[in-house]
């Protein structure tokens, strides 16, 4: 007997139409999808020009003609007191020129904003980075500064050794003599300070990288913050310089580092550890307006003011 | 029925593998469907959330960047503690992997800051940083799809052995009740075979019973038609036998009688004895009378000229005497017979169909001319008696109308001898009879005269 189906010899081209069915569902549905995918994915590439502009890119940001006898100048935080007062006197030498300082806008941010030419020198407090060195920019150093741990003047404590430092920014020192909790303040990554000090002792910079992975301390954005956080918080203790406390006269004291107070003869001699340089940069070789207002702070006037207000102007003297 | 009890058939209906191989691409794609769904609707769902989330962080970071914006217009982009700090502040949040702050020609602001190596695939989702309606950059947020695709992956399994269950469901539960109604049928279809087989087996039976039965009938119907045969031939050799008795004694002696009494008269009434002689008289008349009746007896009981001349002779005296008549004009084709002729049955009813259709023609078929034919062949004698006549209508006559007898009485005797009698006419176109007879005999010497005498 035939078996009973009907369509018995048709079945293996309607089986073939099935699986080709099949196949083409499965197509769609995979184009599909993909589609829809992708559509809700959208561009995963990077979607921005990473690097820097070089100065004949269309995109570089050089900045609209500013007037002349007009000196634009902006950076680091530490620098700005010391520029303002240098600026101040080389205004008052060259009354028709006029030096403006913007307020803080960083290290990182002085060296590109002169590098973008938006403005006529940057202000920086650290070495350039190696990235920084290599856009070509002229660095001209100033003064030094030393770098200096400072206290609410609460704080009974008037000196501290490099492993009670390390041991406060480890977590591990939590009180002053008198028992005070100790409120430790952090700049953020990058800081000049921070960076003169871990680059003065290793295990600070081990310590301090660490407690900013684990968020340990409180961290202040500004020098501005810092000079409020240091005068207002008792137990607080943060890394600031020497010239910005003592040319402003904040109510802030700085603890000697094992017995030695931070000063000019401590900072040469090599007996106090820790110590920034402060300096100018620009996009081009400084001439004219700003040659000149780098010679007034080379001139024996500028570096004595800048000596009376803790800093060592540079170049040393010989 | 289980499937040891039943075995699969060699010619099996095959609907299983029928509906297995359509089930297959059918259930692939449904392993495909289910499998894939699920992770793909999370996968979707989970990128969708993202790049919502994303968005709504990086407005939410360019509206703070837009107020930072405000009070420094230029430096904006070079303060990167500011910058940090909006994007830190944003950057804790779950599904956020990087925000990136881009000025207006397309270019990224560096920031200071740790990059977490970020191997995976980031969806980017941006947001315009304006001031006064004029775009001065853009902050695009990256969401990492690594969860989303891990989760899709991660469901992925489940989904494929929820797919694979659902599949193997789907087609091994219509498998089994197909295979089960499949036992079912070839049970069925053996039943029907066997039940076929039976009935062709009974259906042989009973052709072998019809057979053997139509056999036995037709066997008793030669028994009977030779019975009727044998009947008819000791019927006919017995009347014939009976007419010769009377032909032979009582006619010899009436005629001796009839003699002897026209003697008496004579001789009475030479000598005047008329009332002997009027006696003898009226006797001679009875015996006239008694001869008359006895040689018409003779002649229904079988036609004496058979016995004086023989079939052929008697035939073609026949035809001899209808030939007679000026307007008819017969040819005869008599065949010789065996010197011991025919039995005495067959030779009546011969005679008695040529004497009868020959009658016929003389009386109603106004034919010119007619022609007769005996004929002999292996076993059987045939007569055939044609004339140009008007014919007749052949179509049987209605039951109890008159005329016929003739022919329904030439075709009795015809088939009580086991022979046949054909008849074609038509009107218009003559008539034309054919007897075919079978040379039956009583006895094996053919005389059967002389087995009825015995």
């Amino acid at each position: 007997m035939p078996t009973a189906d009907p369509d018995d010899a048709e079945s293996p081209a309607s089986l073939a139409a099935l699986w080709a069915l099949v196949a083409v569902l499965l197509v769609a549905l995979t184009v599909a999808a993909i589609l829809l995918v992708r559509n809700i994915v959208g561009e995963t590439t990077t979607p921005f020009t990473v690097g820097d502009v070089p100065r004949d890119s269309p995109l570089y940001p050089r900045s609209t003609p500013r007037p002349v006898g007009v000196l634009h100048l902006a950076g680091s935080g530490s620098n700005i007191p010391l520029t303002r007062a240098l600026a101040d006197s080389f205004h008052a030498r060259h009354p028709d020129a006029h030096v403006v300082v913007f307020d803080s806008i960083g290290d990182a941010g002085g060296v590109l904003a002169a590098y973008d030419d938006v403005i006529d020198l940057g202000l920086v407090s650290r070495p350039l980075t190696a990235h920084e060195a290599g856009l070509g920019l002229f660095v001209s150093p100033y003064a030094r500064v030393p770098v200096v741990v400072a206290v609410h003047l609460d704080v009974p404590d008037q000196s501290l050794t490099v492993p009670e430092l390390v041991d406060i920014y480890a977590g591990r020192k939590t009180t002053w003599r008198d028992g005070t909790p100790i409120v430790v303040l952090q700049r953020p990554r990058g800081d000049a300070s921070h960076l003169a000090v871990a680059s003065a002792s290793p295990e600070f910079a081990a310590v301090n990288e660490a407690a900013f992975r684990e968020s340990r301390w409180r961290v202040v954005d500004s020098d501005q913050a810092m000079q409020e956080a240091l005068s207002l918080i008792p137990g607080a203790v943060g890394l600031f310089d020497l010239g910005v406390i003592t040319l402003q006269r904040l109510p802030v004291r700085p603890l000697a580092i094992d017995d030695i107070p931070a000063s000019e003869a401590s900072v040469q001699s090599g007996r106090y550890p820790f110590a920034k340089d402060l300096a100018f940069v620009s996009v081009e070789e400084p001439g004219g307006l700003v040659g000149d207002l780098l010679r007034h702070v080379n001139e024996g006037d500028s570096r004595r003011m800048m000596r009376s207000s803790g800093y060592i102007p540079l170049p040393e003297d010989q | 029925m289980s499937a040891a009890a039943s075995p699969v058939r060699k010619d099996s209906l095959a609907l299983r593998r029928y509906l297995d191989a359509r089930m297959l691409p059918l259930v692939v794609l449904l392993v495909v469907l289910v499998a894939l769904s699920a992770p793909l609707a999370y996968f979707t769902l989970t990128a969708g959330t993202l790049r919502t989330r994303a968005h709504a962080t990086a407005a939410q970071v360019a509206a703070a960047i837009g107020r930072e914006i405000q009070a420094r217009p230029v430096l904006w982009r070079y303060d990167d503690s500011d910058l940090l700090a909006q994007i830190e502040a944003h950057s804790q949040q779950p599904g956020i992997a990087r925000i990136e702050v881009v000025d207006r020609t397309g270019v990224r602001v560096p920031l200071p800051r740790p990059h977490a190596a970020v191997a995976d695939t980031l969806l980017w989702e941006s947001a315009p940083i304006s001031i006064d309606e004029q775009v001065v950059g853009q902050v695009w947020v990256g969401a990492p799809l690594a969860d989303a695709r891990a989760g899709a992956l991660l469901l992925l399994l489940p989904f494929g052995v929820l797919g694979f269950g659902l599949a193997a469901l789907v087609f091994f539960i219509p498998g089994r009740a197909i295979s089960r109604a499949e036992r079912r049928i070839d049970a069925l279809i053996t039943r029907l075979e066997h039940s076929q087989s039976a009935l062709a087996e009974l259906n042989r039976t009973l052709e072998q019973q019809v057979a053997d039965r139509s056999s036995e009938l037709r066997a008793k119907e030669q028994r009977l038609r030779e019975l009727s045969s044998r009947a008819v031939l000791l019927q006919e050799a017995e009347r014939r036998v009976i007419a010769r008795e009377l032909h032979d004694s009582a006619g010899q002696a009436l005629t001796a009688i009839r003699i002897n009494l026209q003697i008496i008269a004579q001789l009475e009434q030479a000598s005047g004895n008329e009332r002997i002689a009027g006696l003898a008289s009226r006797t001679l008349t009875i015996t006239d009378a008694t001869l008359e009746e006895i040689r018409r007896a003779v002649s229904m009981l079988g036609p004496a000229i058979l016995d004086d001349v023989g079939l052929v002779a008697a035939i073609q005296r026949l035809c001899d005497d209808f030939g007679e008549r000026p307007d008819l004009r017969i040819d005869s084709d008599l065949a010789e017979l065996p010197p011991d002729g025919l039995t005495a049955a067959i030779e009546s009813v011969c005679y008695r169909v040529a004497q009868e259709a020959l009658t016929n023609v003389a009386r109603h078929a106004r034919a010119n001319h007619v022609r007769v034919a005996l004929t002999l062949g292996p076993g059987t004698v045939r007569l055939e008696i044609a004339d140009n006549g008007r014919g007749f209508d052949p179509s049987p006559r209605p039951r109890g109308s008159p005329g016929g007898r003739g022919l329904v009485g030439m075709r009795e005797r015809v088939e009580l001898l086991g022979g046949t009698l054909r008849i074609a006419t038509n009107p218009g176109g003559g008539t034309a009879i054919t007897v075919d007879l079978p040379q039956v005999t009583l006895s094996e010497d053919g005389d059967d005269t002389a087995l009825v005498v015995a």
